[in-house]
């Protein structure tokens, strides 16, 4: 069995602590985790080169586009991401006209700030996009 | 991202654990906490249907 991870990110960690720990072969498995971007999880899936990903969210976003892929179960049904201000910003009122950073690469489009203030009257926040860079 | 929130660059930004917990710890300030505002599964495990549907029958 081959599983595509894709952070090393607390989300992913259980999987590494699994393997590492033996707990995977305590259960009579034994796979073989690769480290791999989240967009190249579906492609891989679909090929066979794994059989499972750690991209829910890229897999979400596939099955809405028609792409026979599901999500079997969720670390989490709860954000692991906070909007993090400076300190002299006390509420989102004071949001306004100031600038935020998002990830362009997020599947996740609810992940950039712009999305969460949409349906808000905080609309007026510049947001910059920064391009994702991860360390290999 | 976070460098950029710690250098001034930008007002704010989405991090993620741990980087929330530092940046806290750091002064900066969360608010509200995501999960009040939207909710979003993530983490865990995807397969294709084929896959889900070979496993599944193993497993019976």
């Amino acid at each position: 069995m081959r599983i595509g991870y894709v952070s090393r990110s607390i989300l992913d960690m259980p999987f590494i602590i699994a393997r590492d720990r033996g707990y995977f072969r305590e259960e009579g498995l034994e796979p073989e985790l690769i480290f791999m971007k989240a967009a190249q999880t579906i492609p891989a899936m679909l090929a066979g080169g794994i059989d499972f990903g750690t991209a829910t969210g890229t897999a979400i976003v596939a099955a809405l586009s028609g792409i026979d892929v599901r999500v079997v179960f969720a670390m989490s049904d709860k954000p692991s991401f906070d909007l993090l201000a400076a300190p002299s910003i006390t509420n989102l009122q004071q949001m306004r006209g100031k600038s935020s950073a998002s990830r362009r690469s997020a599947p996740w489009p609810k992940f950039s700030p712009a999305q969460i203030f949409s349906p808000t009257r905080f609309r007026r926040i510049k947001l910059l996009f920064f391009l994702w860079a991860r360390a290999t | 991202m976070y460098v950029a929130l710690k250098a001034g660059t930008i007002d704010a930004t989405m991090l993620q654990i741990p980087q929330n917990f530092l940046a806290v710890d750091e002064g900066f300030v969360s608010s509200p906490p995501a999960p009040t505002v939207y909710r979003a599964v993530q983490g865990g495990l995807t397969t294709t249907e084929g896959n889900h549907q070979r496993t599944t029958r193993a497993g019976d």
